[in-house]
């Protein structure tokens, strides 16, 4: 039963990671590619092209919703302001990709609440070994990272991932901590090395 | 007696608790405008704002967004444009520099079937209209019509291959997508079990009308 459990987690964590990458990734092409402009022009039309694209959670969110923490989030973008543009995207991300897309589903909100405690946990960073193991964002190329390069859920043994706002202030830790390590002349140098690592197919140790 | 005492002790904690924790019933407001200051969203709100608000792990700790998780109106409170949501248990304002600058909502408390739901969002395209907002000029966007059993139709369809999005704004002030999706059952193709959802999304305008 837990095999069972361990590989749902998995599954559905791996299906709002794919569903996030192809919502975000073509936004911030388009507006490489475009500029701002255009994205405002064309924002409320990315919808009709939901059945010429992949997107497979679309039974419970619809794809290319303008919503405005969109447009936003590229304001700043356009403007220079980074850190208030990532604040505005995962606001995004959780509000109307990841919310209705994962932790709206009865089973895996169920599952996500009890994980701090214990019982899933080892999926959440790929292990099978049947430790539990906190959840924690590595940022780096490798699974297990330095502790200065991961960021943990929480130290309390009843944290909710499925809480919304739990969940924000986790995604604020990540971001300050990449930020920190952007700023610093070592470190940014070893983040880039393995941005270019998994760019490139590699990585992942 | 010291028994006695702390089960005396352990029930006046269980109702005190029972007590601090029960349903009052009435349904608490959240009023803000896009640039609204927090502070003030705080103190004009009877919605307990500021517990449902998630803090940056910044120095000093600023507020980033306070999520909606159970029932709240919100009430749009700009003085000429002004407008009050349907009551809602889903949604997000976001915050920076100590000021709103986003919300998403859907104003209902659950999924509708469509002869429910077009109601409604008429509704909600009449009160911005009368609220002074107009349509912004982009692309093909215009107001949604759904009165005659033609265009009813022609939008069940529509909505079984994507949300339907009518852009408002107020020129260098706000910015607002309405939006009606298929949510629920929707592979199904049958009106009669498919369930909608609309959403209202708030930000600044950044045209340049």
């Amino acid at each position: 039963m837990l095999q069972e459990e361990l590989k749902y987690v998995q599954e559905m964590l791996a299906l709002g990671n794919t569903a996030l990458f192809l919502d975000v990734y073509p936004l911030h092409r388009f507006y490489m590619v475009r500029g701002y402009e255009e994205m405002k022009e064309c924002l409320a039309e990315r919808r009709k092209i939901e059945n010429d694209v992949i997107w497979p959670i679309a039974e419970r969110v619809g794809f290319g919703i303008a919503q405005r923490e969109i447009l936003d989030t590229f304001a700043y973008i356009d403007q220079g302001e980074i850190s208030d543009s990532v604040y505005e995207m995962a606001r995004h991300e959780q509000l109307n990709i990841l919310q209705p897309a994962l932790y709206d589903v009865e089973r895996f909100a169920l599952l996500m609440r009890g994980t701090q405690a214990g019982d899933v946990i080892s999926v959440v960073t790929g292990l099978f070994s049947g430790l539990p193991e906190e959840i924690q964002l590595t940022l780096a190329s490798q699974c297990k990272a330095p502790d200065t390069k991961k960021v943990t859920f929480s130290r309390n043994p009843i944290a909710d991932l499925a809480n919304k706002d739990q969940r924000m202030e986790f995604v604020s830790r990540a971001a300050e901590q990449f930020d920190r390590l952007l700023k610093n002349p070592t470190t940014y140098d070893q983040l880039r090395a393995s941005i270019i690592k998994i760019a490139s197919g590699g990585g992942i140790e | 007696m010291r028994k006695w005492c702390l089960g005396l002790l352990f029930v006046v904690l269980a109702v005190l608790i029972v007590y601090l924790n029960r349903d009052s019933g009435e349904i608490g407001t959240i009023d803000l405008h896009i640039g609204k200051p927090y502070k003030d969203v705080l103190r004009d709100s009877t919605f307990p704002v500021k517990s449902e608000t998630a803090m940056r792990a910044t120095t000093p700790q600023v507020e980033d967004s306070t999520w909606i998780t159970r029932p709240a109106i919100v009430k749009f409170d700009d003085p000429k444009h002004g407008f009050t949501l349907p009551p809602t248990k889903f949604g997000a304002i976001g915050y920076n520099r100590g000021k709103v600058t986003t919300f998403t909502t859907s104003p209902m408390l659950e999924t509708l079937p469509f002869d429910q739901v077009i109601p409604l969002f008429n509704n909600l395209q009449e009160m911005l209209k009368d609220s002074g907002w107009t349509l912004e000029k982009i692309g093909s966007n215009a107001l949604i019509k759904a009165s005659s059993e033609a265009e009813k139709n022609a939008l069940q369809l529509l909505l079984f291959k994507h949300a339907e999005t009518v852009i408002f704004f107020i020129p260098h002030k706000y910015s607002l997508a309405l939006t009606i999706k298929c949510y629920a059952r929707c592979n199904e193709r049958d009106v009669k079990t498919a369930k909608y959802l609309i959403d209202v999304s708030v930000g600044r305008d950044y045209s340049n009308r």
